[in-house]
């Protein structure tokens, strides 16, 4: 399956939706936006945590150190309720740019 | 904000854990990977290669997780440090010079706010002290406190209700103890019972003084069999008794009178003046003499205006009971606090004030000498610049430069104040109350760091200033300096030097009035002839001295000897030596024989002396003859030549009688006119006095002979004699101590201590604004030529001569330097007026202060420019023109 490069800005909204599923650790956070997008998404590993740390410092998402399931040391993340308006929001912002585009770019001469 | 603030803050400090953290997760995120891909079937090693290769440089995504959390902020100013150090480093005498610059100002502006904190703003160390008030009798005289009556400080003490305690003292008196090791001479102080309850302070051994327990009196003696309390201050107790808490009950002599000590105070408390022990007053029941300064403690929730108004209405009510002594005598209230530091508030705010100005000097200097360091790197500016430095990041460099000069020149600064400390304190004059507690403490280190920062600020401005208004990667286009535009020609550093010239002529202005109001004290005519005199005095105690007779033998015998002495010319005493800060100062009216005399035209001091006491002073006989001439059944006085053209303007003073009692006593004929004294002040016209010997002193009247004071003149050195002179009283008294022993220069020059401290503080204020704005003019004269001497060189070459080019570059100095001149001369104008309360006999806008000033700053930058441009001559027009 063809596998597409995710645009500028929008991984944010991504780590904010896999979060949203429930509590996940770093690598977790890859498996679950490869998951929910059935792999279609390419994403550079190493850039999720700049990213991370980022809406971290925001607000936005809460950690935790915990155990992970091969019992190893690990840190989880979690969406706080600010996380949780700015995926509303965010998500609200994406359905209309893609309906706009969608709608732009079939019009026909 | 304040939440991500926290997290910034969290980060910072757990800057280590952050990093472990970091670490960590990306680690787990590898091998997690890893794991997952060997799962797939990849061998191990190929496993760990490809989870590296998917992740991508953990380095750089690090880098990005720290700038996230925006810690790369302190990683830039740690890299902006080490590199303002470096750059620092580089050109050392540059550094030096500013960090000599600023070590100075900042350290005499430390040193000096460290007397301000001590004296001003530190609170007393009583409870409660801003609750403390002095309670002054018709409302006092200028800074001095209004002294009550007895039995009106009884009546507030019982009658005000805002008032929680009420206490009085009459002062602290040197005075004769023994019992318990050898005579001792201590300052005791005569205070009421509930002195020590007033201030808050408890006795930390025994009770304080009883109530209603009759004291000696602070005129004469009350006999009385039954022993009377002492209460010990702390270090009089570990000296004389090693601290032995036995010393309850025993009994000392104080004067020759038993005393049982009934307490010890806690270490620190010496009020009023130094007291090394208290003894109850007598408090009397007559409006004779005020003599009592009274405190009150105020009720907490009284407020000052409702214990004024109560107390002013007693006052009132005592104005109609007692119409003779106390009509129109008011009452006010003065904070304790207030009247200790009052008067030296203004003076030590002006000094502090002169010091900024010190301190602005030095900014402006090293705000110039930065501006000439920048201007020896634009290319390294411009090439940062072009590399991709942003302005603020530029900006921010500098800012970390200034900031390191200055917090470093504040460490050495607060050196240098430590050093002035030590070496000023003992100078400072004792009219400075609470000298013992100037330390460097912490509010005075907050202040240097704050004096500090706030100084880098200042200085910070100016290269910062350059920066943003010019074009920064000019230099890289260009050639690196434009023989046109050189420093000299620098707007910015030329406006620093003309306001530093300006400020240290204020300074000077400021420091020469206060020194030539100086030497108008030094040189007043005090109505007297101070050198080669020897004084020393006595105070007969009245166990072996009862009676006024059996002083008056000791006095006859002692001026006998004294006179006899080798090198003596003549020997004379007094009761209360001019300008000496103890002695019996009475005052009164006197009373002319045969007719009234004006409302205040007898007022004056009454004065007793002996011997050949005007001889011995060198005060001058004006008419009569002298009353030297000890013939007491003429029943001679003296009065000064102001009060006997007062009482008998025709003149005809000589043989009239006058009676200088208290109440009423015999009449006394006028022998002799003498010259007037500055008897009190140096700085005040002297006061009308009359004199009389003590031959004449009435038998009820032992107190004015109590204590006295001899004065010796001598033919050469008047130390020479001291010992002689004690040898003599010991023959005739060998229990009989000898203090205050001093030569009248001495005494003289200690009322004149303050005055010439302060221009002291002031003229080195000055000198060292002077020489700041000296290496100003001469750094901006001599960077000028430096960067001038290509074109020098061509002016040279083409025919100018060496003396035309002196003048050019020397003209452009003074041509600043005459600008600062203008300016401060105009600042001065307006400042001095702040000193009109401070200097003597001199106008505060005196010309020839004004003008000399200002020729001596014309001179000294004359000079600073002169160095330069001698140098400037010296330039090989080949050489300069080949440096291009």
């Amino acid at each position: 399956m063809a596998q597409a490069e995710i645009l500028p800005g929008t991984l944010d909204l991504l780590i904010l939706k896999a979060v949203s599923l429930g509590e996940l650790h770093g690598y977790g956070v890859l498996l679950r936006i490869q998951q929910i997008s059935g792999g279609a998404l390419l994403i550079e590993q190493g850039a999720l945590y700049p990213a991370l740390y980022r809406l971290e410092h925001q607000g936005l998402l809460d950690t935790e150190w915990g155990t992970s399931d091969n019992n190893r040391r690990a840190k989880y993340y979690r969406l706080t309720a600010a996380g949780r308006k700015r995926l509303k929001e965010e998500t609200e912002s994406w359905n209309r740019l893609v309906l706009a585009m969608g709608t732009a770019l079939k019009a026909t001469p | 904000m304040a939440s991500r603030l926290g997290r910034l803050w969290r980060a910072v400090r757990h800057r280590s854990t952050f990093e472990r953290d970091l670490d960590d997760e990306l680690r787990f995120h590898l091998e997690a990977r890893a794991a997952d891909l060997e799962r797939a079937g990849l061998p191990a090693a190929d496993a760990r290669r490809r989870a590296r290769l998917e992740f991508g440089n953990p380095e750089a995504y690090q880098d990005r997780c720290r700038r996230s959390r925006q810690l790369h902020l302190l990683d830039d100013l740690i890299g902006d440090l080490r590199y303002a150090a470096r750059s620092l480093r580089k050109d050392r005498l540059l550094s030096a010079t500013i960090l000599v610059t600023l070590a100075l100002g900042i350290g005499a502006t430390t040193a000096t706010f460290s007397i301000f904190h001590a004296v001003l703003l530190r609170p007393l160390p009583f409870r409660d002290p801003e609750r403390l008030m002095f309670v002054s009798a018709g409302g006092g005289r200028g800074d001095q406190l209004g002294r009550a009556f007895a039995p009106d400080f009884v009546e507030w003490r019982d009658g005000c209700r805002s008032c929680e305690e009420m206490a009085a003292w009459s002062g602290t008196w040197p005075t004769n103890i023994s019992g318990g090791g050898e005579p001792d001479r201590v300052r005791v102080g005569h205070v009421t019972d509930r002195f020590f309850a007033t201030l808050g302070f408890q006795p930390i051994l025994g009770r304080g003084l009883p109530p209603d327990e009759e004291g000696r009196a602070f005129f004469g003696a009350s006999a009385s069999n039954v022993p009377r309390s002492i209460v010990l201050g702390y270090g009089l107790w570990q000296r004389r008794f090693g601290g032995d808490p036995g010393v309850l009950g025993r009994v000392i002599d104080v004067e020759g009178d038993p005393c049982t000590i009934v307490g010890v105070m806690p270490a620190g408390f010496t009020f009023p003046s130094e007291a090394d022990a208290w003894i109850p007053t007598a408090l009397g029941n007559t409006r004779g003499n005020a003599f009592l300064l009274v405190l009150t403690r105020l009720r907490d929730g009284a407020t000052v205006a409702q214990a004024g108004a109560e107390l002013s209405a007693i006052a009132a009510r005592l104005g109609r009971t007692f119409p003779k002594t106390n009509k129109d005598l008011g009452v006010a209230l003065v904070p304790l606090h207030e009247q200790m530091v009052g008067q030296v508030r203004r003076s030590l705010a002006t000094l502090l004030g002169a010091v900024g100005f010190v301190l602005l000097i030095a900014c402006a200097n090293v705000a110039s000498l930065l501006l000439a360091h920048a201007a020896t790197r634009p290319r390294e500016m411009a090439i940062r610049a072009t590399l991709g430095a942003g302005r603020m990041r530029i900006v921010r460099q500098l800012l970390t430069e200034s900031l390191l000069l200055a917090i470093a020149g504040g460490i050495l600064g607060v050196l240098v104040a430590s050093w002035l400390i030590a070496t000023l304190l003992p100078a400072i004059p004792e009219a400075v109350p609470r000298l013992n507690a100037v330390t460097i403490d912490g509010p005075v280190l907050v202040f240097a760091l704050v004096t500090s920062i706030g100084a880098g600020l200042l200085f910070g401005c100016a290269p910062l200033w350059r920066m943003l208004t010019g074009d920064l990667t000019s230099p890289l286009r260009g050639s690196t300096t434009s023989p046109v535009r050189g420093a000299a020609r620098d707007r910015l550093r030329q406006t620093l030097v003309v306001a530093e010239i300006a400020l240290a002529l204020v300074l000077l202005i400021g420091a020469g009035l206060l020194f030539r109001s100086f030497v108008r004290l030094r040189t007043a005519p005090l109505g007297f002839e101070p050198a080669r005199t020897l004084v020393a005095s006595v105070t007969l105690p009245e166990v072996s001295y009862p009676t006024t007779a059996d002083a008056r033998r000791f006095y006859e015998r002692a001026l006998g000897r004294a006179a006899a002495l080798p090198g003596v010319e003549a020997a004379g005493l007094v009761n209360a030596l001019p300008l000496a800060s103890s002695g019996a100062r009475i005052r009164g009216d006197l009373k002319v024989e045969g007719r009234a005399v004006p409302e205040g035209a007898g007022w004056a001091n009454k004065l007793v002396v002996g011997g050949d006491y005007f001889r011995a002073m060198g005060i001058p006989l004006v008419r009569g003859r002298s009353i030297d001439e000890r013939d007491s059944a003429a029943d001679g006085i003296a009065v000064s030549a102001t009060l006997a053209r007062r009482l008998f303007p025709n003149g005809d003073a000589i043989g009239k009688r006058l009676n200088i009692g208290f109440t009423s006593g015999p009449w006394r004929e006028i022998a002799g006119i003498v010259g007037d004294v500055r008897q009190d002040e140096i700085s005040a016209a002297p006061v009308r006095a009359v004199y009389q010997p003590y031959e004449l002193v009435t038998d009820n009247r032992r107190w004015l002979l109590a204590d006295v004071t001899f004065v010796l003149r001598t033919a050469s050195d008047p130390e020479r004699t001291i010992e002689a002179l004690r040898a003599a009283l010991r023959e005739i008294d060998p229990a009989l101590p000898l203090y205050d022993v001093s030569v009248m220069d001495r005494v003289v020059d200690r009322r004149i201590s303050d005055p010439k401290f302060y221009a002291s503080v002031a003229g080195g204020f000055s000198a060292l604004a002077l020489l700041l704005a000296a290496a100003g003019i001469h750094g901006l004269i001599a960077c000028g030529v430096a960067q001038r001497t290509h074109e020098i060189g061509i002016r040279m070459a083409l025919g100018a001569t060496a003396s035309g080019v002196r003048r050019m570059i020397v003209g452009e100095g003074m041509f600043l330097t005459s600008a600062g001149v203008v300016l401060g001369l105009a600042s001065a104008w307006g400042l001095t007026r702040l000193l009109r309360s401070w200097v003597y006999e001199v106008t505060v806008t005196d010309p020839a202060t004004f003008a000399a000033l200002s020729a001596a700053v014309l001179v000294v930058a004359l000079a600073a420019c002169y160095v330069p441009a001698r140098r400037a001559t010296g330039i090989d027009p080949s050489r300069a023109l080949r440096q291009e």
